[in-house]
């Protein structure tokens, strides 16, 4: 895939993270061209609606981290 | 060729959250992963095979510890990854008991192809492949 879009995805999370956290912890959100196109529960659901629609390129599914997944890794 | 990301601030406290790429069912799929140089393998969430039509539970079964003690199921397999522009073939598993919410960039197939290097002052990590290793 191409790397701009890599990258581009990297720098969004990046800028957003804590409008992300505020907002959508714990929950999965598919970002596509600079915005958040789809929120729900899972993974799997964001995925099957995504390859439904044929989204290209393809989104980001991100399960925006909460507290405790932090506190997680930390331990690890 | 080196790839440099930065750390992505949680809460004020930065972690090494980076977007790579793995390719499923022939499609490449970007994936948020922590880089853990204290986890043996890369586990991605179960959910992400079963949304994209990935029948995961084919690969080999194996245990892994996680931060609790407890062992989890991870089912391994070889896997197109991208890393920056770099692609190449590694071992990632997939879990549906991985309790933390981050999928995990582990040492299999990554520490070994790639100098990493977390340079927690900056708040980057950079990747270099050497192919020296391939």
């Amino acid at each position: 895939m191409e790397k701009i879009l890599l990258m581009n995805y990297d720098e969004w999370v990046a800028e957003h993270m804590d409008d992300l956290v505020e907002k959508y912890a714990g929950q999965v959100v598919a970002i596509h061209e600079g915005k958040i196109v789809l929120v729900g529960e899972s993974e799997r659901d964001l995925y099957r609606d995504i390859l439904a629609r044929g989204i290209e390129p393809m989104p980001l599914v991100f399960r925006v981290p909460r507290e405790e997944d932090l506190q997680a890794v930390l331990r690890l | 060729m080196q790839t440099i990301f930065q750390y992505k601030t949680f809460r004020g406290r930065p972690a090494p959250l980076i977007t790579v790429g793995v390719r499923l069912e022939e499609k490449w799929y970007p994936v948020e992963v922590y880089v853990d140089s204290g986890a043996a393998y890369s586990i991605l969430r179960a959910q992400i095979a079963e949304g994209v039509g990935f029948d995961y539970r084919k690969g080999e079964v194996i245990f892994a510890q996680v931060g609790d003690g407890s062992f989890i199921p991870v089912y391994l397999h070889d896997i197109e990854i991208q890393l920056g522009v770099k692609q190449f073939v590694g071992k990632v598993g997939f879990s549906e008991k991985l309790g933390v919410g981050f999928n995990l960039l582990g040492r299999m197939s990554i520490f070994e192809q790639f100098t990493i290097c977390f340079m927690e002052n900056d708040r980057v990590i950079s990747f270099e492949w050497s192919d020296v290793r391939t």
